[in-house]
C-alpha cells in the first residue's frame, strides 16, 4: 500500500481511534521522515503527509495507456477559410442560413474548418433537417470526431461513407432503427423491404407500425405484397398504415378493389339537352366482404355523419384521386364544384381530403386551395401548400397573405408555417414574389397591425434566409424605427441586417 | 482590432453580450465613426438624447454616457462588434468634440497618476514605522497559521470521514478567519481542501496531501527567521503577503527580452478575477508569470494575445524558483506577432511527460508550494477516453486534462488524433491546457475559452 494511502486511513477514522502506521522508507526520503518528531501524533501525521505528498507531486510520472487511438485520415478537401463568418452563423444564425452555408461550402469543394466541427455537430444533433447538408461538409476529420461522441452518432457512417452499420438495426433504439431503415431504403429499397418483412413476424406492434411507415420512402409497386400481407396484421395501426400506403399506389390491387366497391354507386345519366349528369349514392347496405379491406361497419361514437356516409367515406379515402378524373371526365376543380351539389357532400369531401393527404396530388392541392376546406379535417392550407412545387407554393402563399384580411390566421403563422414547410435546401423565393411579400409585411408593421405579433419578429429573420439577393435591400432598409409601431421590431431589423450581410459574404 | 469572439470575451456577463447583439442595427446608431485611436458612436436609447459611446482602441477602454453599472456596457460592446461586422457603416472620421475631450482628459489623468507615482517613489519612507507595521502584520499572519494548524490537528484527531458532509459555511468560515489574519494564501489553501474533499474517488488521499502541504507552510511561517532569504520570500508570499512593487524592483532581478505570450488563464472567486499571463523569454529561455487582479468584472488595462511577442524588461519577484514578475516600465501598447520561427514559443518544449515533468520537479525542489507551473509539451495528442480528455505523449503516457467539454472537443477537432504543441498550467497531477500550436506555426490554433473556476 502506498504510504500516503495508509496514513489517509488513519486520518479518515481519526488518530484517536486508529493510530497511524508510520511508513518505513529507505534512503534520503526515509531519513527525512525519521527526523519528524512524534510527540503530537496529529502534527506528525500532517507533516509526514506533507513530505510524502510533496515528493509524490515532484516525482509524478503518468501511467502509459495501452490502447493507441487511431488518428483521423488526411483530409480530401481543403478547409473553408472563412472561420469567423461561419463561426457566427453556427453560433446564432437561423437554421436555414446554416444549411445555406453548408451547401455553399460543399459547392466550393471545401469542408468545414476543423475548429468549427464540434459546434456544427451540435447543431446537427439538435436538428435532423440540417443533417443532410451538414454531412456533406464534415470531411474525414468530422466523421472521425463524431465517432468519439455518442451524441454525434448520427454523423457516423452516414452521408459520405458507403457502409451503413447494421449494428444499429440489430441493437439500436427505435428512432435509430427508423433512421437506418429510411437511409437504407434510399440506397437499396429491396434490402430494406426484406428487413421489414423479417421484422413483421418478430417485432412488437409499435415497431411493426413504424417500420411499415418507413416504406413510404421510395414506395413502389414492388412493396405491394408485403403491404397486402400487412392488411391482416394484428395491430390496427399497422393495418391502417399499410392501407394508406397502398392507396397511394394506383396500380396496386387494394385501391383497385376500393374503386370496385365504389363503381356501382356512381351513376351517369344522359339527359335530353342537358348533357350528362353524374350522381353518386352512398351504399345502401354494408357488404361483409369489405371488412378484408379494412372498412368498418360500425361508425365511431360521436361522428356527425350517418352510417351510410361513414361507409362511403371509408371507401372514398382508399380510392386513387385519379380514378375520379377518369370516371367522371372532370378535372379536380370541377370535381370539387360538382360535390357541392351532392347529398353526400361531407363524406366525399372528407374522403377526398384524406386521400389527398396521403396521395399529395398537385392538381388536387391547387383545387382544394380554391375552396373553403372542411373545418377540423385532415387537411390544412399548410398541408396543401406543402404538396405544391416551390414555384406554385410561393404564389399561393402570397395569395393567402394578401387575402388574409379577415385575419383568420396571424401573418406570422402564415409566414412561419410556409417557411417551415419548405425544406432547408429549397430554392429562394422568386424576386417578384419576394418583393411583394416584403412590401406587404413592412406595410402592416408600419400600420401598427403587427405590433403585438411576437412571432413575426422571429419569422422575418427566417424570411431573410429565403430572399433572393435582389430583395435584400427591400428588407434591410426603409424601416422607420423612430415610429412607435415599428420599435418592437428594432431587434429583428438588426438581426435581418446581420443575416443578409452574412448571406452576401457567403456568396462572395 | 479584436475579433467578434475576443470582443464578446470582454463582456462582464452573458446578458450584456446578448443585449449588445440586439443593438447591432446601424439604424440604431445616428452617428458612427472611428480612426486609429478611437471608435465612437451615438446610440438611440429610450430617452430623447442618444447615448455617447467611446472606445479607446489601445487597451481597449470603454466610456458610455448611459447609466448602466455594467462595464463595459452593452453599448460599448455593440459599438465594437458593429465595427468588426460592418465597418462600412462607420462614416465619420473626424473626432467630435465630446470624443476629443474625453480622450484628452483621460490622457491628463494618466499623466497625473504617473506624476503622483513618481512623487511617492521619491518620498522618503519612515523606516522605523514601516518596520513596525510589517512586524505587526507578520504577527497576525503567524497567529492565523497557528489557528489553522490547531484546526487541522482537530480534524485529523477526530477523523475526516464526515468532511464531505460539511456545509459550505464550514469552509467559508475557516477561510474567512484566515483572510482576517491577512493570510489570503492560507485561506486559498482551505478552499483547496474543500475541493479536494469533493474530488470523488480517492478524496481522502487528496485531502490529506493538501493538508500536509498546508502544514509544512504553517510551520515554515512560524520559523521564518531561520529560513534562507529566498525561501523566506516564498513562504511569505505563499501565505498571502506578496512583495510590493518597490521591493521587487529593489531586489533587481531584471531581464530584458522579447517575451512570447504563451497562454492566458482567468479564474473568478467571489467576484475577484485573477488573470495569469504566462511568458517565455526568447533569449533568456526564462518563464515568467504576470499576475493581475480585478474586482467585479474581467477588466484589465493591458490586453495580451497568445502568440504575440512583447519586448520589455521584466523584474522577477525574489524566490528560490523565480517565476512571478512585473514590468519595470509601462508595458508597450502594441505587441508584435511572433514570426521568427527560431524563437517560436514552443521551440523549447519537451516531447515526453518524463522530461517535461523534470522541470516541475526542479521548481518544486526550490519551493514546494507552487499551485501551478507552466509546462509545454510538444508532440502531444489529446485523447478522449472514458468521457475524459487526456494528453498523450510520444511514449504513450497520458495525463488527464482539466478543461470544459466544449474546449475539449474543439482541441480534439483541431488535432484529429495528430500531435500538437500544448502549453498549459501544471496543477500537480493534471494539466489545464491554455493554448495549442499546430506544426511549425508561431500562432496558436487554439486557446482556452471557458475557465472551470
Amino acid at each position: 500500500m502506498n504510504p500516503l494511502a495508509s496514513l489517509a486511513t488513519s486520518a479518515l477514522l481519526g488518530t484517536e481511534r486508529r493510530p497511524p502506521d508510520w511508513p518505513l522508507l529507505e534512503g534520503a526520503h526515509g531519513a527525512l521522515l525519521g527526523r519528524i518528531p512524534r510527540e503530537s501524533v496529529e502534527k506528525a501525521l500532517l507533516q509526514t503527509a506533507g513530505v510524502l505528498g510533496t515528493c509524490q507531486l515532484a516525482g509524478f510520472l503518468p501511467a502509459k495507456a495501452e490502447k493507441i487511438p487511431a488518428p483521423a485520415a488526411d483530409d480530401v478537401l481543403p478547409e473553408d477559410p472563412r472561420v469567423d463568418l461561419l463561426s457566427s452563423i453556427l453560433t446564432d444564425g437561423p437554421e436555414r442560413l446554416q444549411a445555406e452555408a453548408f451547401i455553399k461550402i460543399a459547392a466550393a469543394d471545401r469542408q468545414l474548418p476543423h475548429r468549427l466541427l464540434p459546434r456544427a455537430l451540435e447543431c446537427g444533433r439538435r436538428s435532423v433537417a440540417l443533417r443532410p447538408s451538414l454531412l456533406r461538409v464534415l470531411g474525414r476529420r468530422g466523421e472521425w470526431l463524431a465517432a468519439q461522441n455518442d451524441s454525434w452518432a448520427y454523423a457516423v457512417g452516414g452521408g459520405s461513407t458507403e457502409d451503413l452499420s447494421d449494428d444499429v438495426w440489430q441493437h439500436g433504439s427505435l428512432d435509430q432503427r427508423r433512421l437506418y431503415l429510411v437511409a437504407l431504403r434510399e440506397r437499396d429499397a429491396a434490402k430494406a423491404r426484406e428487413l421489414v418483412r423479417e421484422a413483421m413476424s418478430t417485432e412488437g406492434a409499435k415497431e411493426r407500425t413504424a417500420f411499415i411507415e418507413c416504406l413510404a420512402t421510395g414506395l413502389t409497386i414492388d412493396d405491394q405484397d408485403l403491404l397486402e400481407a400487412t392488411l391482416t396484421d394484428k395491430s390496427k395501426e399497422a393495418r391502417q398504415t399499410a392501407a394508406r400506403l397502398l392507396s397511394t399506389l394506383p396500380d396496386s390491387r387494394y385501391p383497385q378493389r376500393m374503386a370496385g366497391h365504389l363503381a356501382p354507386l356512381l351513376k351517369s345519366e344522359k339527359k335530353f339537352l342537358r348533357g350528362t349528369t353524374i350522381t353518386l349514392e352512398a351504399p345502401a347496405a354494408f357488404d361483409a366482404a369489405w371488412k378484408a379491406d379494412l372498412i368498418e361497419e360500425a361508425k365511431p361514437k360521436g361522428l356527425s355523419m350517418g352510417e351510410r356516409a361513414w361507409w362511403l367515406f371509408q371507401i372514398v379515402r382508399g380510392v386513387p384521386l385519379s380514378w375520379w378524373e377518369a370516371q367522371t371526365g372532370m378535372n379536380p376543380a370541377e370535381c370539387l364544384a360538382w360535390v357541392q351539389k351532392s347529398d353526400w357532400k361531407d363524406a366525399l369531401l372528407q374522403g377526398w381530403a384524406e386521400a389527398q393527404a396521403a396521395q399529395r396530388r398537385v392538381e388536387w392541392a391547387e383545387a382544394f386551395l380554391g375552396i373553403s376546406l372542411p373545418p377540423n379535417g385532415p387537411l390544412t392550407v399548410f398541408d396543401l401548400l406543402d404538396t405544391l412545387p416551390p414555384a406554385l407554393r410561393e404564389t399561393h402563399f402570397l395569395k393567402l397573405l394578401t387575402d388574409n384580411d379577415a385575419k383568420m390566421i396571424a401573418h406570422s403563422t402564415l409566414v412561419d408555417r410556409f417557411i417551415k414547410g419548405l425544406p432547408l435546401d429549397a430554392p429562394m423565393l422568386s424576386p417578384a414574389v419576394a418583393a411583394k411579400v416584403v412590401k406587404l409585411l413592412k406595410l402592416r408593421i408600419h400600420n401598427g397591425e403587427s405590433r403585438y405579433d411576437w412571432q413575426l419578429r422571429q419569422s422575418l429573420v427566417e424570411l431573410a434566409c429565403l430572399l433572393p439577393a435582389a430583395a435584400f435591400d427591400d428588407l434591410a432598409n426603409g424601416w422607420d424605427l423612430a415610429k412607435e409601431e415599428v420599435q418592437p421590431f428594432a431587434e429583428a431589423v438588426a438581426r435581418i441586417g446581420i443575416v443578409l450581410d452574412q448571406r452576401k459574404q457567403l456568396t462572395t | 482590432m479584436l475579433t467578434p469572439d475576443q470582443i464578446l470575451a470582454l463582456s462582464p456577463d452573458d446578458s450584456s453580450a446578448k443585449a449588445a447583439k440586439g443593438l447591432l442595427a446601424p439604424a440604431k446608431w445616428p452617428l458612427l465613426g472611428h480612426d486609429e485611436v478611437a471608435i465612437w458612436g451615438e446610440c438611440q436609447g429610450s430617452g430623447s438624447k442618444p447615448y455617447q459611446v467611446i472606445i479607446e482602441v489601445s487597451g481597449p477602454s470603454f466610456k458610455c454616457s448611459c447609466p448602466s453599472r455594467k462595464f463595459p456596457c452593452k453599448h460599448g460592446l455593440a459599438l465594437y462588434l458593429l465595427l468588426a461586422q460592418k465597418e462600412s457603416a462607420f462614416t465619420a472620421n473626424t473626432q467630435p468634440q465630446w470624443v476629443n475631450e474625453w480622450l484628452s482628459a483621460r490622457q491628463e489623468r494618466a499623466e497625473k497618476k504617473a506624476e503622483k507615482a513618481a512623487q511617492t517613489e521619491a518620498k522618503p519612507v519612515d523606516p522605523e514605522a514601516a518596520a513596525k507595521r510589517e512586524a505587526k502584520r507578520l504577527d497576525r499572519m503567524i497567529n492565523g497559521a497557528q489557528d489553522l494548524e490547531r484546526w487541522m490537528a482537530d480534524l485529523v484527531r477526530h477523523g475526516i470521514a464526515d468532511l464531505p458532509a460539511k456545509p459550505v459555511t464550514f469552509w467559508r468560515d475557516a477561510a474567512a478567519r484566515l483572510v482576517d489574519a491577512q493570510a489570503s494564501g492560507l485561506a486559498a489553501g482551505v478552499r483547496q481542501l474543500e475541493s479536494a474533499v469533493s474530488s470523488g474517488e480517492g478524496w481522502q488521499q487528496h485531502t490529506l496531501l493538501s493538508m500536509g502541504r498546508l502544514q509544512l507552510l504553517t510551520e515554515a511561517m512560524q520559523r521564518l527567521e531561520s529560513l534562507p532569504e529566498l525561501l523566506r520570500h516564498d513562504v511569505r508570499s505563499s501565505a498571502g503577503w506578496a512583495m510590493d512593487k518597490e521591493e521587487v524592483l529593489a531586489a533587481n532581478d531584471r531581464v530584458a527580452d522579447a517575451w512570447h505570450v504563451l497562454g492566458i488563464s482567468h479564474d473568478e472567486n467571489e467576484k475577484l478575477w485573477e488573470r495569469r499571463v504566462w511568458l517565455r523569454g526568447a533569449a533568456s529561455g526564462r518563464n515568467a508569470l504576470l499576475l493581475d487582479f480585478s474586482h467585479g468584472g474581467r477588466r484589465f488595462d493591458q490586453v495580451f494575445v497568445p502568440g504575440t511577442v512583447v519586448k520589455a524588461t521584466l523584474c522577477f519577484f525574489p524566490s528560490a524558483s523565480p517565476l512571478r514578475a512585473l514590468w519595470v516600465d509601462e508595458p508597450p501598447s502594441a505587441p508584435s506577432s511572433a514570426e521568427d520561427k527560431d524563437v517560436s514559443a514552443t521551440s523549447a518544449a519537451e516531447s515526453t511527460w518524463d522530461t517535461a515533468l523534470s522541470s516541475v520537479s526542479n521548481a518544486l525542489a526550490g519551493q514546494p508550494w507552487f499551485q501551478r507551473l507552466p509546462l509545454t509539451l510538444s508532440h502531444a495528442v489529446p485523447v478522449f477516453r472514458d468521457l475524459r480528455w487526456y494528453l498523450r505523449d510520444a511514449e504513450g503516457r497520458e495525463v488527464q486534462m482539466r478543461m470544459s467539454t466544449d474546449d475539449g472537443w474543439q482541441l480534439g477537432a483541431l488535432s484529429g488524433g495528430h500531435p500538437l504543441s500544448i502549453f498549459g498550467e501544471w496543477l500537480g497531477e493534471r494539466l489545464r491546457p491554455l493554448s495549442a500550436w499546430r506544426g511549425e506555426s508561431t500562432q496558436p490554433s487554439w486557446t482556452e475559452v471557458t475557465s472551470l473556476a
